[in-house]
């Protein structure tokens, strides 16, 4: 009997300690996703409005061209 | 001309609007910092060159600009277009920052104004063309800007 009390004892100090460790873990996990995630969001917004400014360029300029000749 | 410099203040608050928009995220990496700056400098030197780009089609049809000079300048705005979308393109692929930087810079290089625009910034006759040469002298200061901004 004071084996299995002093067994849960143990095992319920196990699960405070690592608690904070896990839950700490998971927070820097989960905050590393959301900043990965909204970088790759952002580059791509960034991207895509490039590529569209200079496909437009571009056909704008072929247009033109297209008059003159 | 007043109708053409208030357009002008118009596209320059838009495209510092756009900028202001995209912004950076948190707790980025040096080299995340590095291609994000890089991605902004891009979309913006894009931005700045469809403007450029409009006014100078539309100041021709106006008559405003000889046909061998809107040659010129489309030809630098597609060229500017082209050396911007390589650029996107490498920033977009899988290449590691290291070797992608250099690159990067060799493209922004390509944006330069070419010596046959170097006099457009000199006294201009035609006080319709003032907007654009400043437009086109402003690309070129963002481009030395964004170089400097990537290292």
């Amino acid at each position: 009997m004071n084996a299995f009390i002093i067994l849960i004892t143990k095992g319920a100090e196990l699960v405070a300690t690592l608690t904070p460790v896990a839950s700490g873990l998971a927070a820097s996990i989960k905050a590393l996703l959301e900043s990965s995630g909204e970088y790759t969001v952002v580059m791509k917004q960034l991207t895509d409005a490039a590529t569209d400014a200079n496909a437009e360029t571009q056909q704008m300029i072929d247009e033109w061209m297209a008059e003159q000749a | 001309m007043k109708l053409m410099k208030k357009r002008a203040a118009l596209a320059l608050a838009c495209i510092l609007l756009a900028s202001c928009a995209a912004k950076q995220p948190v707790d980025m990496t040096p080299a995340q910092t590095a291609q994000f700056r890089a991605a902004q400098s891009l979309a913006t030197v894009a931005e700045l060159n469809r403007g450029i780009t409009t006014s100078t089609i539309k100041l021709n049809q106006a008559g405003s600009l000889s046909n061998a000079l809107t040659t010129d300048i489309l030809g630098y705005c597609r060229q500017v277009a082209i050396a911007d979308q390589l650029a996107v393109d490498l920033l977009a692929s899988p290449e590691p920052w290291l070797t992608k930087a250099p690159k990067l810079l060799a493209y922004l290089d390509l944006l330069r104004k070419p010596a046959s625009l170097a006099n457009f910034n000199q006294p201009i006759t035609n006080p319709a063309l003032s907007p654009l040469a400043q437009s086109i002298g402003a690309m070129d200061t963002y481009i030395v800007a964004a170089k400097g901004a990537m290292k």
